[in-house]
């Protein structure tokens, strides 16, 4: 059986979806033990440089990566709402920017479909929101390095669901305020908040490269053909994936926890061997 | 009986400068005009132009800025990236011939050869603004549409403005061979390659600096027929000269030329002279308006310069900086908020 911690923001919810599958969970034999920021608010505390985690969380943490059998690894899916903010609704200065081909090239994040130009759009430096979304995927960098004060199991970090594309569907599942935002600004076009996510997405897989975790890409059955979030994923407003994506993503944990086991299995063989 | 004795107390230096205390020294006298609360102020010129902007912006000058930060990006580190620091993003215009340049680049009638300065690493430097950003421009759609808004800006800048501050700041420049085309910067300081086939030393006369600054006041006239204008001489040393002689000399001719410029210039109705240059190198500071360095200018020769700004020339703006209902954020709060909203719904699906 393989053992699984997972933590996270609102984007957890599709993965504790997920695990009420029990069928799913006994198929791919699997157990896993949840933390959800919601339920340990506010979660951080971050005031003159110092980023204290909330308590009882803490506890509840260390508990589950220090049980008997350990957990072969800890993923955590934070923040995410980024690229919402900054562009699920129309801004009445319409902008965009250009990602260079060269930032393209570099990033495992799929999607060239959206890195258009849009017309009649104001374009700003691309380097200010490579800035921007840097400082907001930050948390990211703190979490992993608290996660590693308390233990070295092998942790990812899930990439955030890609946009929807649907603009009827976000206006009829708007939540109860970006209802508000989006009859007052309307919503941006799909290629600006597929930019957007990208860059988001693009920044969190930098920030584990830098630390030396694994991210957990979007799963390729996940997205239409434009990258997109695919229907039949959307949750009931215009931020979150629903629990078949979170199916998806406790497969995908579940190959990786695989391979980081066949690999310990390889090297254990190799020592014996070398007996 | 001789004509200096019906002359007013500021025409002697007694009693301008020498029996006055330092701080009281006011060399203004008298405005050439008023500029009021709702008059669009724009700013353009060298390094200390930057320190007027700055002033202008906090103290109840209606401070003209056509090439914003957009509120998308509140809270990222815009300043390098020259937002605010002028009316547009145009960086540092230190003379005469380069301002007459870009506004004719602005409004398309000159597009000079040297287009952009590629990198190694694949970014793009503007040879004309070559610091706007600190990394260059990330891609060649991103600099082409880049630099159209900001000419866009330029043209609706002059065609808005009532009021154009400029500081006068070099005569010294570096001209492309092929076009006539001056740089801010020479070539391979701030990017590009400097190469003596296509790169020429020039200095400007009196003569050249007063005929690039009346083609550029005629332009933009001719566009805005009611702009007014106001000349300074920035009284920031030049870190370096490209002549074979002291940079002292090199400075005092660089000035003295400006100085000139502007004096032939104001004579123009719409054109006042305002000293700034005098009031921050004038002896009776004894040097203590400039920074260790001898060339910047520290805050309390700035504060000096604006103080008389403001006394002359502010006819009913406040000293204080105005309540501004910002817009800036909003944007992003609102959405912060609806976002976060969201989220904790998530919790609700549980």
């Amino acid at each position: 059986m393989k053992r699984i911690v997972g933590f996270g923001a609102s984007h957890l919810g599709a993965v504790i979806q997920a695990a009420k599958n029990q069928a799913l969970l006994r198929r791919l034999d699997v157990e896993l033990t949840l933390l959800s920021f919601l339920d340990y608010t506010p979660i951080v505390n971050v005031s003159a440089g110092k980023f204290d985690v909330n308590a009882e969380f803490a506890a509840a943490f260390r508990a589950s990566v220090r049980a008997d059998p350990a957990p072969e690894l800890v993923f955590c899916t934070i923040g995410g709402g980024d690229h919402i903010v900054l562009g699920l609704a129309q801004h009445e200065r319409p902008f965009d920017f250009v990602i260079p081909p060269q930032a393209i090239q570099a990033s495992p994040i799929v999607g060239v479909d959206y890195l258009s130009m849009l017309k009649d759009c104001e374009i700003l430096p691309y380097d200010l929101f490579v800035g921007i979304m840097r400082t907001r995927v930050s948390a990211v960098r703190s979490f992993v390095k608290w996660i590693r004060s308390i233990t070295d199991i092998p942790i990812c970090v899930m990439c955030l669901p890609p946009p929807i594309k649907d603009e009827e569907f976000i206006m009829k599942h708007p939540g109860r305020v970006l209802n508000e935002q989006l009859e007052k600004f309307g919503i941006s076009p799909i290629a600006l908040r597929y930019k957007l996510w990208w860059l988001q997405a693009s920044a969190q897989s930098e920030v584990c490269g830098e630390t030396g975790v694994t991210f957990l890409p979007v799963p390729d059955d996940a997205m239409d053909e434009t990258g997109c979030l695919r229907k039949e994923l959307y949750a009931g407003d215009p931020v979150h994936a629903n629990g078949s994506y979170g199916e998806m993503v406790i497969e995908q944990l579940c190959a990786i926890d695989a391979a980081a086991t066949h690999h310990r299995n390889k090297a254990q063989d190799s020592q014996h061997a070398s007996l | 009986m001789h004509p200096y004795k019906s002359l007013p107390p500021h025409c002697f230096w007694r009693n301008a400068v020498a029996g006055v205390a330092p701080e009281d020294v006011d060399p203004v006298v008298r405005p050439k005009f008023r500029i009021t609360r709702e008059d669009k102020v724009a700013t353009a010129g060298s390094c200390f132009a930057q320190h007027i902007a700055r002033h202008l912006h906090g103290s109840g000058f209606n401070y003209f800025v056509t090439e914003t930060a957009h509120p998308v990006l509140h809270g990222a580190a815009v300043e390098p990236f020259g937002y605010g620091l002028f009316t547009a993003r145009y960086g540092n215009i230190y003379t005469a011939r380069q301002l007459r340049q870009l506004l004719s680049r602005a409004y398309g009638e000159f597009v000079p050869m040297d287009d952009v300065w590629p990198r190694e690493d694949g970014r793009l430097i503007d040879p004309f603004r070559p610091q706007i950003q600190p990394d260059g421009f990330a891609s060649r759609r991103e600099y082409e549409a880049d630099r159209s808004q900001h000419f866009a800006a330029i043209r609706r800048a002059i065609e808005e403005l009532d009021v154009f501050v400029f500081t006068l700041g070099l005569t010294e420049a570096w001209m492309s061979k092929a076009d006539g085309a001056i740089y801010p910067l020479c070539p391979g300081v701030a990017g590009g390659t400097y190469d003596p086939d296509q790169h020429v030393f020039v200095n400007f006369s009196a003569d050249d600096v007063i005929g690039d600054m009346s083609a550029a006041i005629t332009y933009i006239l001719k566009r805005n027929p009611a702009a007014r204008f106001i000349l300074t001489v920035s009284p920031v040393p030049l870190v370096a000269t490209f002549e074979d002689r002291s940079a002292l000399v090199s400075t005092t001719y660089s000035k003295s030329v400006l100085r000139v410029a502007c004096e032939e210039l104001s004579r123009h109705e719409r054109v006042a002279y305002f000293p700034s240059y005098e009031i921050i190198t004038g002896n009776f500071s004894r040097g203590a308006y400039f920074a260790k360095d001898l060339r910047s200018v520290n805050e309390t020769g700035v504060n000096h310069v604006m103080r008389l700004f403001m006394k002359h020339y502010a006819s009913d703006a406040p000293q204080q900086k105005p309540v501004v209902v910002s817009t800036q954020s909003s944007f992003i709060e609102q959405m912060e908020d609806a976002v976060a909203v969201v989220c904790d719904e998530e919790a609700l699906a549980r």
